[in-house]
């Protein structure tokens, strides 16, 4: 019997076990991929930030006021706590693909704050954010308020928006 | 001749199998590799874990940085950001009953530990999201599930800067209960569980005679909900 006869089983099953070992190779590329730095992307001359077939930008952030209890009565956060709130303007004609978002604030010493933090907020009505999808299918364009509560000691610098499926890209919008 | 290289063909075989067994038996496996990672402290003292420990020879920041290839990356504004959760045990205290929000009475055979704890994020949004007391022999016991307490694994958010102190109920065995120490970490998951992960090795200060008193005490125990204290 020849080489190739005597190993025939070895020699077919070289195919699968190369595929395996590909694939294996492959996850660790995907792994290493998405563990890439974050990059944040430029405006635009307009001051537009584009991710996601979308266009957004930094409309206001600010203290938030007027926020209310349930009975009515003006809401008062935690000693040392403020609550911030961010205006971002959207322009998303498709705003499904930019639904999927994560919206933070950066403060002065580079810490990142979720939105809408349950126990700071607990009592409040009206601190619920809206994230990025469109509320009004009325227009492409639209606003929608975020919020965060940072110590009193702490400046907000910038928004962050990472949205699934387009990272390592970002937009990072600096307060003006 | 042909029954000789039968003999020595089985002979090799098993030398092999032996080999590899041997092998197997002393190379480090991935549960050795990656093992949690305990950050001991004692109570009453901030422990901090799931960060990175950097000594800092020197100091220079930039928002951008440029790449050896020329490109400029956009840091965010700073060269370093790491998670982190810092643990605080400020208090210990026991009963045989815990009444629930709902004001249901829990029982339990063992013994109710409470404790009281400050977390506190200090770079990100994050959870505490493993709780657990560990005693000498290596049993741990999660957080209770029995009811869904206001401080437990993934609950609350917590907010760089803003320590959060509640209570929190461990069902422990009596006999266990003066050998404690928390186990916190900002990571876990099913899949993965602690391997490669910090999570806090705190000695919990209890004596024998203080697990007899509160087994005793039949007037339940209400925990203190958790608030923002800065």
């Amino acid at each position: 019997m020849s080489w190739f006869g005597r190993n025939r089983w070895g020699l077919i099953a070289l195919g699968p076990a190369l595929a395996l070992v590909v694939a294996v190779s492959a996850q660790g590329v995907q792994g290493t991929l998405s563990a890439r730095a974050r990059q944040a992307v430029p405006a635009d001359g307009d001051g537009w930030y584009h991710l996601a077939e979308a266009r957004l930008r930094l409309s206001t952030l600010e203290h938030a006021t007027g926020l209310v209890t349930a009975a009515g009565r003006p809401f008062t956060p935690a000693t040392h706590v403020v609550i911030w709130r961010a205006v971002i303007d959207f322009d998303a004609a498709n705003d499904a693909l930019i639904g999927d978002c994560q919206v933070s604030v950066e403060d002065d010493l580079g810490r990142t704050y979720d939105t809408d933090p349950d126990l700071e907020l607990a009592g409040s009505v009206g601190g619920t954010s809206r994230g990025c999808l469109r509320v009004d299918d009325s227009t492409t364009r639209y606003s929608n308020a975020e919020f965060f509560a940072l110590p009193e000691s702490a400046q907000p610098i910038a928004v962050r928006v990472v949205v699934d499926g387009y990272q390592p890209l970002y937009v990072r919008m600096p307060r003006r | 001749m042909t029954r000789l290289k039968l003999i020595g063909g089985i002979a090799a075989v098993l030398v092999t199998l032996l080999v590899g067994q041997a092998l197997l038996r002393t190379a480090p496996s991935a549960d050795d590799d990656s093992a949690t990672f305990l950050v001991g402290g004692r109570s009453f003292r901030p422990v901090v874990v799931g960060g990175l420990a950097v000594t800092v020879l020197g100091i220079r920041g930039a928002s951008l940085v440029r790449r050896p290839d020329g490109q400029i990356l956009d840091t965010g504004g700073v060269w370093v950001i790491v998670g982190g959760l810092a643990v605080t045990v400020l208090g210990i205290r026991g009963a045989s009953l815990v009444r629930r929000p709902d004001g249901q009475i829990l029982d339990t055979g063992g013994v109710w530990v409470i404790v009281d704890v400050e977390l506190t994020a200090t770079q990100q949004t994050t959870a505490v999201r493993y709780l657990a007391l560990a005693d000498r022999d290596g049993n741990t016991y999660r957080v209770s599930q029995r009811w869904h307490q206001a401080i437990t694994e993934g609950v609350p958010d917590l907010q760089p800067g803003l320590p959060v102190d509640g209570e929190v109920a461990f069902e422990v065995p009596r006999d266990a209960a003066t050998q404690l120490s928390l186990r916190a970490g900002e990571h876990w998951s099913v899949a993965v569980g602690l391997r490669s992960r910090a999570v806090t090795d705190i000695a919990l200060p209890v004596e024998r005679s203080e697990v007899d008193r509160w087994v005793a005490d039949r007037d339940p125990a209400v925990l203190v909900p958790p608030a923002v204290v800065l």
